[in-house]
């Protein structure tokens, strides 16, 4: 492949700086929304006296602050990808040849490229905010988290994007004469984002599970069994939305590969 | 363009009974979720009861594992109705616009493209497949939150209510005003998270009150990290609706056409 990634990646230099900016604002988006009911969870605590470590007052501000936060940074992100989106093309020195390949580029690059480093840092917070309490709970989040963020969009991209083997449903698809390509997109997001939510519901279950067993062992306190439950139950959301956006990771391949090259492009002129 | 609102559910002809289905498997997936959330939230507080071996403890977790197993089948059923509609929708159109360019003596290939032109249909049926059956899924998803937090709590229940009167509000004075749609857009979701945010901490102060159990209060907690808090990481396409709108209003107009006339009909 004449093109890669990182190849487009020193083009777009110039835009390094606001990509990095969108990327802190939109993981510190992340985290003020799965904070809310983490700092929800302490403030249960502390009403039933099972920890006195931060006043209720404190608490409350703190909710209210991360709503806020998080409003604001999705409006600047959304702001700052829409700018970044505009300024895309003019970089590339190699354009692909038709509009929809652009749109593409221009969305893996605005935006799903951050959001898997988002998704990514977001999780290893969850992880370390879960090793506080208890090392096997720790590694169940670990795991859960490569199986949903590594493996299934691994599986997606692999299948979305072009391999020859067809499953019985694909066929039974392609019998659909009317089924247009827009359609078919919404079918595979929609098994994708199926999975997703049987593989997470799946996780709660198995953390729960954990949580009661390592509770009736003693292992666990009570603060531990609730702000695992309920940061665990709240930080799916990156992975979520970043399996929404794999389409864009499933095409960048073929148009990368189909991008005419610079240099035959100067020696052809 | 004036647009015969009355008109517009013959648009869906087919389609209504997949735009119905897709908004009542979308319900039921929300109240599998729900179903998750409460078996979840009793766990934890059969846990602080010291009831943590006990059947309680059994019931909520088969009854999360058939809440997952419903909201996959939900999901992808979803999608189906959703690409059914929009199908239907469109040979629908198709059918109906042929028949009536007969009608009128007219090759189809030549409708001129002010009164009629190829994405209309395919808009119309995005409209209906998609942004319609969105627009109803939300409003029921609200009121589904709204009478689960009334039977939990009814002060809590009527914090998110206020907020989303406060974001109208501002939003129809900023209209007033002459304010751009993208600036109006940047206060929608402060609204939405202060009032999921202030939600909680009604429901925080009622805990502390005695007037909620540990389960209400996480199970108004869990409900909106799972179904109001992420709302604003999808993207919102304003165009769509408009969009869609205008579309259906020029195909009625162009189905409501009388023969020898050219003005749009009513």
């Amino acid at each position: 492949m004449k093109h890669s990634v990182r190849k487009i990646m020193n083009r777009l230099k110039p835009l390094h700086g606001r990509m990095t900016r969108s990327f802190f604002m939109k993981l510190l988006g992340y985290l003020c929304g799965t904070m809310i009911p983490v700092l929800a969870g302490y403030a249960i605590l502390q009403i039933i006296g099972h920890s006195k470590n931060l006043s209720l007052g404190l608490l409350i501000a703190g909710i209210v602050i991360c709503a806020l936060l998080k409003a604001l940074m999705e409006y600047e992100v959304r702001k700052s990808e829409r700018n970044i989106a505009l300024q895309i093309p003019s970089l590339l020195m190699e354009q692909p040849e038709n509009k929809e390949d652009m749109e593409v580029l221009q969305d893996f690059f605005s935006h799903t490229f951050s959001l898997c480093a988002v998704a990514a840092v977001h999780s290893v917070v969850i992880v370390i905010l879960l090793c506080r309490y208890h090392m096997l709970t720790a590694l169940l989040a670990l795991s859960s988290y490569l199986v949903t963020g590594v493996v299934l969009p691994y599986l997606h991209v692999l299948r979305y994007g072009g391999s020859e083997e067809e499953t019985e449903e694909d066929e039974a698809l392609e019998e659909m004469d009317l089924l247009e390509e827009r359609e078919e997109e919404q079918l595979v997001n929609s098994r994708a984002e199926a999975l997703m939510t049987l593989l997470t519901s799946l996780f709660v279950i198995m953390m729960i599970i954990a949580v009661i067993l390592l509770y009736r062992q003693g292992t666990m306190v009570y603060e531990g069994a609730l702000i695992t439950v309920v940061a665990f139950m709240s930080s799916f959301v990156p992975l979520k939305d970043m399996n929404r956006h794999l389409n864009a990771a499933a095409d960048l391949t073929d148009i990368i590969s189909r991008l005419p090259d610079q240099a035959e492009k100067e020696s052809a002129s | 363009m004036l647009m015969n609102v009355k008109s517009l559910p013959s648009l869906l002809g087919e389609g209504k009974k997949y735009v119905i289905l897709d908004v009542l498997v979308r319900w039921i997936s929300l109240a599998a979720g729900i179903a998750m959330i409460y078996a979840v939230a009793l766990t934890m507080d059969a846990l602080y009861s010291g009831l943590s071996g006990g059947i309680l403890g059994l019931f909520a977790l088969m009854a999360a594992s058939g809440a997952m197993f419903v909201r996959y089948l939900c999901i992808r059923a979803s999608c189906r109705f959703r690409i059914s509609a929009s199908m239907a929708v469109k040979e629908g159109l198709y059918d109906r616009i042929v028949r009536k360019a007969e009608a009128l003596g007219v090759d189809v290939d030549e409708i001129d493209d002010a009164q009629l032109n190829e994405e209309d249909v395919s808009r119309t049926a995005e409209y209906y497949s998609s942004v319609l059956p969105d627009m109803i899924y939300t409003a029921l998803a609200a009121l589904t939150m709204f009478i689960i937090f009334c039977i939990l709590d009814w002060k809590t229940a009527l914090v998110l209510p206020a907020a989303a009167a406060v974001c109208l509000i501002v939003i129809h004075m900023m209209k007033k005003n002459g304010k751009q749609l993208d600036t109006m857009l940047k206060y929608v979701p402060a609204a939405l998270y202060t009032g999921a945010a202030l939600t909680i901490v009604t429901v925080l102060l009622e805990l502390k009150g005695h007037a909620v159990s540990i389960y209400g209060c996480l199970m108004v907690i869990l409900i909106l990290a799972e179904f109001l808090l992420p709302y604003g990481q999808k993207e919102m396409n304003p165009g769509s609706v408009p969009a869609g709108r205008m579309a259906s209003g020029r195909i009625i107009a162009f189905l409501n056409k009388e023969k020898g006339k050219d003005g749009d009909s009513e």
